[in-house]
């Protein structure tokens, strides 16, 4: 019988530590962060609904279906956030009991909060974390955590609705680096397929989309002389492709030959080791992800 | 549709960790560091460059991604080309064995080994004897055989006792080089090892 969803993800991140022990300490504390997202995402209604117009003339053009905070148009988020919170906030607790102060603060702002606590992760989702700093004074958090927390709940609800929205795309060209449905940029890249095609991840809903494999996603240069991959010798399927025209990395997994994919929520947390080695060298993230802000003053 | 903006966009992805650096969220990073530094120090990350190709074999020109390690200079990888608009990454036996043709596959010959008639030793030669050797024997053996005309009288110029048997690992333009020096010889016995 298949392992649940849960056992396959607790599993793998075991299997994670097993092969790069270096990455018990980054596994422990998203480890519980990542599954239950995981459970409370697998317990959502299919998100089909509202659909937002379709606008191919646009969508040619390189604009995302629903940017930002548009992907959560017309969803009961207040619902959402009520259900959510009392799965995720103690998981977020149990990883990084650092932030056990904070967590309380949200907890107990949210009730009376919910109309400002939504204002803050729409404006989140618009790249505008400025919108937060009244809630996060109310509440006697840092804007920065408090937009940590916010966005680590809003995750399942995020990725279920690029799920709904995921069959619009199908059949629509899209060439840009960018995510077709949110517009936010990957957070990992993996190579599939006997002809080793380029597929990109998400960093914010998770929508996977076929990318070129020899132009960077962030800045669309295809000068080979400009851009390079490293990789650790005996780990070749375990690589970061750069651009030295903007700076910016990402992670690839190669795929190729494999019998059984990446439980895709972790993929890229079995690679910080690789981050930092991409850190060390001056390089930046092409999408911020909760664990690869590694320096002390990010 | 909503208003929308490309800096919102690139933007909104940056938004989702809320710029937390780890050790403000308490987390050690001292093993991390010491496994990073140690891959590095100990000269286990490589770095390499890819540069797109086209397969040399037949007309077909299959498109190829060929990776170079920056600090040896060794192609360290050939593959297909998934973007490219004919193959689509996909390459034929012999272009997905390409890579065997380059520095990296040791088992390729890189002296040029004669075994003399009836010998049962290979021995190691140099390419000025081997040349000098081939040319001897093949002008030899055509100075004897070549035929002017036929049993009918018929010019025909043409040499039947030299055999030309090509290699499914030579290039188009080679093919054509190797197909032009067979004729002008006067041979008619030409092939290839691809169709035997």
């Amino acid at each position: 019988m298949r392992p649940d969803p849960e056992a396959r993800l607790r599993s793998y991140l075991d299997g994670l530590v097993d092969k790069t022990p270096a990455l018990a300490g980054v596994v422990a504390a998203f480890g519980p962060l990542l599954i239950q997202q995981a459970l409370v995402k697998d317990g959502l209604p299919p998100l089909t609904e509202p659909q937002p117009e379709i606008d191919a003339s646009r969508l040619a053009a390189g604009v995302p279906l629903a940017p930002g905070a548009a992907l959560l148009d017309g969803l009961d988020l207040t619902g959402y956030l009520r259900d959510a919170a009392p799965a995720i906030l103690p998981a977020l607790e149990q990883g990084l009991p650092a932030l056990r102060g904070e967590v309380a603060a949200l907890a107990s702002a949210l009730p009376g909060q919910a109309p400002r606590t939504e204002e803050c992760l729409l404006a989140l989702l618009d790249g505008e974390q400025a919108g937060c700093g009244g809630l996060a004074e109310g509440a006697g958090v840092s804007p920065e955590v408090l937009g940590f927390m916010l966005l680590a709940l809003a995750k399942p609800l995020l990725e279920q609705r690029a799920v709904g929205l995921a069959p619009l795309l199908q059949g629509r060209e899209w060439s840009q680096g960018c995510c077709p449905i949110c517009g936010a940029l990957p957070e990992l890249a993996f190579l599939q397929g006997e002809g080793g095609q380029r597929w990109l991840r998400c960093s914010c809903c998770a929508h996977h989309w076929r990318f070129a494999r020899m132009a960077c996603p962030v800045c669309g240069n295809q000068d080979p002389e400009k851009r390079e991959f490293f990789f650790a010798e005996g780990q070749e399927r375990e690589r970061v492709d750069y651009c030295t025209a903007c700076g910016k990395y990402l992670l690839t997994l190669d795929l190729r030959g494999l019998d059984q994919k990446p439980m895709w929520a972790a993929a890229a947390l079995g690679l910080v080791h690789l981050d930092l080695v991409a850190r060390e060298r001056g390089l930046v993230p092409a999408a911020v992800t909760p664990w690869n802000q590694l320096g002390s003053a990010e | 549709m909503p208003k929308f903006t490309r800096r919102q966009f690139l933007g909104a992805s940056g938004a989702l960790a809320g710029g937390l650096a780890l050790s403000s969220l308490g987390i050690p990073l001292g093993a991390l560091q010491a496994h990073a530094r140690d891959l590095s120090k100990a000269g286990r990350i490589k770095t390499a460059r890819t540069t797109i190709s086209t397969c040399y074999y037949c007309s077909v020109s299959c498109g190829l991604l060929c990776s170079t390690d920056q600090k040896t200079g060794q192609i360290i990888n050939i593959e297909g080309d998934p973007d490219h608009p004919i193959s689509e990454g996909s390459l034929c036996a012999k272009g997905a064995a390409m890579f065997q043709m380059s520095d990296h596959n040791q088992h390729r010959l890189a002296k040029v080994l004669y075994r003399r008639p009836f010998g049962t030793e290979w021995e190691v030669k140099d390419w000025d004897w081997a040349v000098e050797k081939m040319a001897r024997n093949i002008k030899s053996v055509r100075d004897q055989d070549f035929m002017y005309k036929n049993a009918q009288g018929q010019v025909v110029n043409r040499l039947e006792t030299i055999g030309h048997m090509g290699s499914s690992k030579v290039d188009n333009e080679e093919c054509w080089l190797i197909t032009t020096m067979a004729r002008a010889l006067g041979l008619v016995h030409i092939d290839h090892q691809a169709r035997v």
